[in-house]
């Protein structure tokens, strides 16, 4: 998008809007900021040089603890700190009055980035419609460029380029802000996992501002009457080399037999876990902390093991990248099978046991 | 009680193809109900089953949105309406949530009423944002809970589960409310003989020989822009905030799959490296 005739008008974007800086929202769940928001600081960051501007961070909760110096040690000048007591759990409303109240009364930002998270999905469109911008879903890819509109012979410039996988993943559209109907902050939510947090330097300095949004009578009408977060021990699965994941269909008994195939792997000397898919999870033959997927963990060990699971994109989002997936499933057609590098198709009940006699005969799927 | 449900048609995904400007090309694909939106759909009828009251399908898109229509009828919906206008071609997620919720208030929807709620499905396969439920609601000025699960209406709120990472969080929501519904909610329900009996009566076929609701049914209706009375530099192409600069292809990384049994796995992956 870099021709355009000699005799295009050219501006700037945040001109254009009276707008200015780049700025993340750093969710935090728990007291904990979120790792998206730290890896948010790296684009955040990088953009805010290309343009020459500041790059402030936004937190709302009930507690921030030691967030706000985290956010400075990643690269933050400015950070922006709403709290409240009645801010422990997300929930939609007060988080968009926060967001909203400081872009129209306080700050304009040419540019917002959030964490593509079940938070960030539900909030970002919310402000977008509230203060009059657009958003685009899910980036992959960020960065900054000039766009050129015939109609009007127009070049904008400066402006966010948020690119997205589209079309069943068969393209990166670019998504840009409309030159006929420019509006700032260009906001955009980012996939958790996707950029790399820049390294802290904890003697970087920066400005802590409070703020206090001016709360609508009914922006905290919706209660949260209790939150399920699969507590309990913490599973670190980022490391295995072979990870054995169940589906639904297997019940508890069918757990049973992969925690065993696991084990049996295990006494070979490999590094090996178990995990499940939401569904399972959800059923209660899992512990939360072994989901895979977009809102569990994410993994990309060298082998996948896949037993009857269907492939849903939630639960591709985090395992995808593995080296090689191996896929057990009754059904040859679904995406778990058509996504692997080997399949066996049958039924869980026949194929585990024949594993685990395979792995007490030696077999180490090749590690 | 109006169950209000937002229902789009989409091409099915796989046969999905795309136009040189990088829009969908819908005019040539099979379509089906987005698979969000019939589990949003599913949810309506069982509150409907559950606390009486109608279920009411609003879409915004082309004519061909009829098909989906008569499908939802033919499941127990009540009524249906499209808004259906040239103009809104082209339309981002923000013009379509400004759209739709003016549409929602012609209809009579308005938030000092507690007699109804919305429903739409979490996601579409071809916007692919999960946006626009909570840009209606910001538009209607009514409370919304994305990713939901279950749904309990009691009389002036509802309770309801929603998906959040690493499990899931139960909220009481006021009536009137928006719901996005995730996909790991009920299925849709087959067709009902005594509802599909009684939608038969308002169709018959277009020149291509597409089910289309008949003119003057009762069941349906159509609105245009001016209908609804929304700002035209607000819809379309020009009134969206956000436009497609560009769409290339990327290549997919693909596996060679090896259909096998256990022995085969075994030299299947002693091969690998
Ligand atoms: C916002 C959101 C976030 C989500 N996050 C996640 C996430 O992080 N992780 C996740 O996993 N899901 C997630 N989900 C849920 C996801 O959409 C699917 O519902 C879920 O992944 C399905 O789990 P499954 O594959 O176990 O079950 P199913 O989809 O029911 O698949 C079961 C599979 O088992 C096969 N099968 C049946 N019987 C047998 C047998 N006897 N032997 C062998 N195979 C058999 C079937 O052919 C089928 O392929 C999320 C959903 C939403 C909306
Ligand atoms: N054109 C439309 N007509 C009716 N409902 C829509 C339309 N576009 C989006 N929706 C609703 O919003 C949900 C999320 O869509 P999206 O933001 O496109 O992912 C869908 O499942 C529908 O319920």
């Amino acid at each position: 998008m870099s021709d355009w005739p000699e005799d295009a008008t050219i501006q700037r974007f945040s001109d254009a809007t009276s707008s200015s800086g780049v700025m993340v929202f750093a969710e935090m769940v728990d007291g904990e900021l979120l790792n998206v928001g730290r890896e948010l600081m790296g684009p955040g960051r990088e953009m805010a040089d290309q343009l020459g501007v500041s790059l402030s961070a936004m937190l709302i909760h009930h507690d921030v603890g030691s967030a706000p110096q985290d956010l400075i040690s990643l690269g933050a000048d400015k950070v922006v700190v709403v709290t409240d007591d009645r801010l422990e759990h997300f929930t939609t409303l007060p988080y968009a009055r926060a967001l909203s109240d400081y872009l129209m009364n306080v700050h304009r930002p040419e540019i917002l980035l959030m964490g593509a998270t079940t938070t960030g999905r539900d909030l970002a469109p919310r402000v977008a419609s509230r203060v009059d911008a657009g958003v685009t879903a899910d980036c992959t890819k960020l960065s900054v460029g000039p766009f050129y509109h015939r109609k009007t012979k127009t070049v904008t410039t400066h402006m966010l380029e948020a690119h997205r996988p589209s079309f069943g993943e068969s393209k990166l559209a670019c998504i840009m802000s409309n030159p006929q109907q420019l509006w700032a902050p260009a906001m955009a939510t980012a996939r958790p996992g996707i950029f790399v947090a820049p390294s802290s330097d904890s003697s970087r300095t920066g400005e802590v501002e409070d703020f206090t949004p001016n709360w609508a009578d009914n922006d905290f009408d919706v209660e949260v009457i209790n939150v399920r977060r699969g507590g309990g021990e913490r599973v670190e699965l980022g490391h295995c080399k072979v990870i054995i994941a169940g589906g639904i269909p297997c019940g508890q008994t069918g757990f049973r037999e992969i925690h065993d195939l696991s084990e049996a792997i295990k006494s070979n000397g490999i590094d090996v876990e178990w995990a499940a898919s939401r569904a399972a999870v959800d059923a209660g033959y899992a512990p939360s902390t072994r989901q895979i997927g977009q809102t569990g963990q994410s993994v990309r060990p060298p082998v996948y093991v896949a037993i009857a699971i269907s492939g849903a994109p939630q639960h591709m989002a985090g395992m995808k990248d593995s080296s090689r997936i191996i896929a057990i499933n009754t059904d040859d057609s679904c995406t778990m099978v058509q996504s692997a590098d080997a399949a066996i198709i049958g039924d869980y009940r026949d194929v585990i046991p024949s594993l685990i006699e395979k792995v007490n005969s030696g077999f180490t799927f090749g590690l | 009680m109006d169950y209000v449900v937002l229902l789009k048609q989409v091409p099915k995904p796989k046969e999905m193809r795309v136009t040189a400007e990088g829009t969908l090309d819908r005019a040539s694909a099979p379509s089906q109900i987005n698979q969000d939106c019939q589990h949003a759909l599913e949810l309506a009828l069982s509150l409907k089953d559950n606390y009486g009251g109608r279920v009411v399908v609003v879409s915004m898109g082309p004519p061909n949105f009829q098909m989906s229509h008569i499908t939802a009828m033919e499941r127990g919906v009540d009524e249906t309406v499209l808004l259906s206008d040239r103009k809104l071609g082209g339309s981002d997620t923000w013009s379509t949530g400004y759209a739709l919720s003016g549409t929602l208030q012609h209809l009579g929807y308005s938030s000092d009423r507690n007699d109804w709620i919305i429903m739409g499905g979490r996601q579409t396969t071809d916007g692919d944002t999960a946006h626009v439920p909570s840009q209606v609601a910001e538009n209607l000025g009514i409370p919304q809970v994305t990713l939901a699960e279950t749904c309990e209406i009691e009389s002036s709120y509802a309770t309801v589960r929603r998906i959040v990472e690493g499990g899931s969080m139960d909220l009481k929501i006021p009536l009137p409310c928006m719901l996005s519904i995730a996909p790991t909610a009920a299925a849709l329900r087959g067709r009902n003989m005594k509802a599909a009996v009684k939608v038969k009566k308002h169709v018959t076929k277009d020149d291509r020989g597409k089910d289309v609701f008949k003119d003057g049914a009762s069941i349906f209706r159509l609105l245009s822009v001016d209908d609804v009375g929304l700002e035209i530099e607000k819809v379309g192409l020009a009134g969206s905030p956000t436009i497609v600069a560009a769409a290339p292809k990327v290549e997919k990384v693909t596996r060679d799959l090896q259909i096998t049994d256990a022995d085969g796995l075994q030299s299947i992956v002693e091969g690998w490296q």
